[in-house]
């Protein structure tokens, strides 16, 4: 009974992890971008390549979090409540037409967050509790 | 020629502009590629996926297999340059033919963009991507919709786009112009028929979901080549001598190409959610030309998916929406010397074949599971059965043999893989 007991908490601890984790995905630039916030649809319009720039009109440059991860998976589902196979043929059939081109695929959260410091065009999802001071949040997808 | 000053003149611009920076400079390649194997159970009634592509009956490897290679040139944030080439079993075997995309885009502004060179027709939901089968859920497009779509799938010109956001969704409206030529099989006859002083108008709306397409285009056929069609003009045109007899003269002018126009409607829908995909078009064909007639065609198609493996069913038709003439016999016929009477009952027979192979009327139904092996390979399994109403063979070979007058049921079933690099 003691184990089951163990079982089911740790269980749930689990899965109040992965939901907080879920729930804290935050759309962030670099800080020195002009853009201060973004609706929704503007972060589906970059991302889906609907855009190649941010509201302004200056270069947006997408960056994906690595496939098959379960913040890429959360984050298109929250977005636009597409699976990630899905994305990828939606992706074939933009590229493939040339009409536009995916978001660059980074390695880590860390990775985006260099990337980000470093180019004030680039635009990414990471959990809210690896913000930095070198990026600012323009939308959190538990917004809606 | 004017789209190719038009191209070589953006070209120009484009080389020439103080704009481009090496560092903006970004060259991608990557490709796609079908393999696929397929069994149409009819010998006498040939398949093939669409007009541009030879057809076969029986086993075949060759009639969805297709591979593809794409290049995309980034010049700066406003201008960029894509070339697509790829290979399949067509009827032309002519580089030009397998041109796929060659355009120069330019993006002024956020909402506006400008392309030039050998661009997709965008009249059709997968008019910019028929080719990748990755990027759809069946074995191949729908065979009675795409069929008639293959002949302007892309063309030589530019177009000109709008996008907007409204009422939370997105706009986009694209209009065009140009010409192409079509290399094709029609009826089991070798054609080349060019479409010229093509308008195309198109317009898209994305909200969460749903999307919608309405198109229409507007052309002016021209350049009609046919060794078939031209033996029989040249002996429909010859075949009066009494002057009492108008109908071959007549026939022989409405199977010429000039003067006559095309008009095509479409409309589409589509939506996708996470486990669902349902998506239908419908589009109309208004000839005056009789090679090929008025017509129209849709499909539904419905999918589910569940885990890996979406699950799917689709029902399309397509159907002439005129009467076809028929050539009669003349009443002086029997006045007239044997040998010309024996060449005259000739010629009334070929013709008439020849109009009845102008008619499509067929509807089928498919079943098939795609299954989502990985991020670049997915894996499909499709049974399609064809119903082909009398004298409805269009859009297939059939053997000379057989009577056309006849309905005709054939089933197909296909496997396939399709990549992307």
């Amino acid at each position: 009974m003691q184990l089951i007991k163990s079982i089911m908490s740790l269980l749930l601890l689990v899965s109040s992890y992965s939901y907080s984790y879920s729930q804290d995905l935050v759309i962030v630039v670099n800080k020195n971008n002009s853009i201060n916030e973004l609706s929704k649809n503007e972060v589906i319009d970059i991302y889906m390549g609907r855009y190649m720039t941010f509201p302004d009109g200056k270069s947006a440059k997408p960056l994906d979090l690595p496939a098959n991860s379960k913040l890429k998976s959360d984050f298109y589902l929250k977005l636009v409540n597409q699976s990630e196979q899905k994305i990828n043929a939606y992706w074939a059939r933009v590229f493939f037409s040339g009409r536009a081109k995916p978001p660059e695929s980074v390695e880590s959260i860390d990775d985006a967050l260099n990337q980000l410091k470093d180019s004030e065009f680039g635009i990414a999802y990471i959990p809210e509790s690896k913000l930095t001071d070198t990026v600012k949040v323009v939308y959190r997808l538990n917004e809606d | 020629m004017l789209f190719k000053y038009i191209m070589a003149l953006t070209f120009f611009v484009t080389c020439i502009s103080s704009s481009v920076k090496a560092d903006d400079l970004n060259i991608d390649f990557s490709g796609f590629a079908t393999l696929s194997m397929s069994y149409s159970d009819d010998p006498d009634i040939a398949f093939s996926s669409n007009y541009l592509n030879n057809s076969e009956a029986g086993f075949s490897f060759k009639r969805d297999s297709i591979l593809g290679a794409h290049v995309n040139v980034t010049l700066n944030s406003d201008w960029d340059a894509v070339a697509q080439v790829i290979y399949q079993d067509r009827s032309s075997t002519y580089f030009n033919d397998f041109l796929e995309l060659g355009f120069l885009r330019y993006r002024p502004q956020r909402n506006w963009t400008v392309r030039a060179g050998r661009i997709n027709s965008d009249l059709f939901l997968l008019s910019e991507y028929t080719n990748v089968g990755y990027a759809y859920l069946w074995a191949r497009p729908p065979h009675a919709y795409y069929s008639f779509a293959s002949t302007v799938g892309n063309y030589d010109g530019m177009d000109v786009e709008y996008n907007s956001q409204i009422n939370n969704g997105f706009l986009r409206i694209k209009l065009g112009l140009g010409q192409t030529t079509a290399e094709l099989i029609a009826g089991g006859e070798d054609l080349s028929i060019t479409f010229d002083d093509l308008y195309t108008l198109s317009a898209v709306y994305l909200k969460n979901q749903w999307t919608f397409r309405v198109a229409a285009s507007k052309s002016n056929f021209s350049n009609f080549k046919s060794t078939a069609f031209n033996y029989l003009m040249d002996g429909l045109n010859s075949l009066d001598p009494t002057n009492t007899w108008p109908q071959p003269a007549q026939l022989a002018s409405e199977f010429e190409a000039r003067n006559h126009t095309m008009n095509y409607s479409a409309l589409g829908v589509v939506y996708d959610d996470m486990n669902w995909l349902i998506q239908a078009e419908i589009g109309s064909v208004e000839s005056d030309w009789m090679v090929t007639p008025s017509n129209v065609n849709g499909y539904i198609s419905v999918g589910y998916r569940i885990n890996e493996v979406t699950y799917y069913s689709s029902f399309s038709v397509a159907k002439n929406t005129k009467d076809t003439p028929k050539m009669l016999s003349s009443e002086a016929l029997p006045y007239l010397p044997e040998h010309y009477q024996l060449a005259a009952e000739e010629l009334i027979r070929q013709t008439n074949y020849a109009l009845s192979r102008t008619i499509v009327d067929q509807k089928s139904i498919n079943l098939g599971a795609n299954w989502h092996y990985s991020d670049t390979l997915v894996l499909k399994m499709q049974a399609d059965h064809f119903m082909l109403e009398s004298s409805g063979g269009n859009l297939w070979g059939l053997n000379s043999q057989i009577n056309i007058d006849a309905e005709h049921d054939v089933n197909l079933i296909s496997v396939n893989a399709n990549w992307v690099f």
